[in-house]
């Protein structure tokens, strides 16, 4: 080994044995040798910087978080099609309602509620609680929260009523599921058709004020302005 | 817990250390450098059947490192190396002449090209062999021996450059 590839072997990995063995019998090679042990431990002594505290746990932490996510996606594969489906139902029945306002004369706001609810029967399958944190999540998106829910809401999602984004829940009664829409209205378009209002199967109730409207239908024979009250004095819009 | 779960956390355990540092050095942001460590080890989780061989981890971690680090600059065109980053890391206990003489190799080894600075990273860090680094870094072996000859030469330069205003005036 020459001095040239010496000093090159040496920069490249002071810790190559050759070399070692090489700088045994030479005073001058072995001290340079040692400059660059001591050299390379002051470099890494530079580079051993903090790891930052608790950084394995937030690893661990992330690879939980992925893991439980890629889990909840093991459903039954007919549960798997029921978002799509109803998702699929709900467009298909706006879409239904947009040719029928937008061809026939304007529809009472009580006819179509009850359209609403025969067209929608998928939200009364819903049996999960649905919390009253998660109703108002929705609801805030309208400027609107709920002090209480009028019962056990099973379905909570947003639909168009006559035009207006609304949201459409179901809560259980001891008069059986039970149907809100609380729209929220500007001044200028009002729901129109106030009152209460039936078909052969439902009756129902519409309640407006400033800042919105709330709808409630139920089976026939049911005391829906008592419900309806309940729901409208705990609403508030801010 | 499952035998991959067991896998997974010793891996995590023996080189998250390791490889921020090699992370920090290599892109010179410690925010960055977490988050390239985060990446590579929800990488490694979700394939980590791969990994046959369990003596092969560190060099599979390191090119999947690598790898989402290219991933950084195919995101974002900004060249974070010209950024000034005079890197001054908290050397609790050590007295002033020392924290600077680190402070000038830190800053010393920031200005050194990446092509230099990424095998004497995986060499001093990592403790990589000249063999591990050529086939992380996909180079032959005697190119990987000339950059690391390359840059501690520029180094050990820089720094005896640096020698006399390091020690003030003298009279």
């Amino acid at each position: 080994m020459n001095e040239l590839e010496f000093r090159r072997r040496l920069f490249a990995d002071p810790n190559d044995k050759d070399v070692a063995q090489e700088a045994a019998n030479n005073a001058e090679q072995n001290a340079l040798l040692e400059e660059l042990k001591a050299f390379d431990a002051q470099l890494a002594k530079a580079l051993d910087v903090e790891v930052p505290a608790g950084l394995a746990e937030r690893i661990l932490a992330n690879q939980q978080a992925d893991n439980s996510h890629n889990n909840v996606v093991k459903k039954s594969w007919f549960r798997r099609y029921r978002t799509p489906f109803a998702t699929a139902a709900s467009a298909t029945f706006a879409l239904g309602l947009y040719f029928l306002s937008a061809t026939q004369a304007p529809l009472l706001a009580g006819d179509h509620a009850l359209a609403h609810v025969r067209h929608e029967q998928v939200a009364f399958e819903g049996k999960d609680e649905i919390a009253l944190q998660t109703v108002n999540d929705k609801l805030s998106l309208f400027g609107a929260r709920l002090e209480a829910l009028p019962g056990k809401v099973t379905y909570a999602t947003f639909c168009n009523f006559k035009g207006q984004k609304s949201l459409h829940l179901v809560f259980q009664s001891e008069h059986g599921p039970m149907t809100v829409f609380i729209v929220p209205l500007s001044g200028k378009n009002s729901l129109g058709g106030d009152g209460q209002f039936a078909d052969e199967r439902y009756n129902g109730v519409i309640e407006q004020d400033n800042h919105g409207a709330t709808v409630l239908v139920a089976n026939l024979g049911s005391p829906v302005v008592q419900y309806q009250k309940n729901v409208s004095n705990a609403l508030r819009w801010l | 817990m499952t035998t991959k779960q067991k896998r997974y956390e010793a891996l995590v355990q023996v080189y998250h250390g390791e490889l921020y540092r090699f992370a920090y050095w290599l892109c010179q942001d410690p925010n960055i450098a977490e988050d390239l460590v985060q990446e590579t080890f929800l990488r490694a989780w979700r394939s980590l059947d791969s990994l046959q061989d369990e003596n092969a981890a560190k060099p599979w971690l390191l090119t999947i490192l690598r790898r989402e680090n290219a991933r950084r600059f195919e995101r974002k065109q900004f060249d974070y190396a010209d950024v000034d980053n005079d890197t001054l890391v908290d050397n609790t206990g050590v007295s002033l002449d020392d924290e600077m003489e680190q402070a000038v190799i830190q800053r010393q080894i920031n200005k050194l090209s990446v092509e230099y600075r990424e095998p004497l990273l995986l060499q001093v860090v990592m403790g990589c062999s000249g063999d591990e680094i050529a086939d992380i870094l996909e180079l032959n072996k005697n190119t990987v021996m000339t950059r690391l000859y390359r840059a501690r030469n520029q180094l050990k330069e820089a720094l005896t450059e640096r020698q006399e205003p390091l020690k003030g005036a003298q009279n």
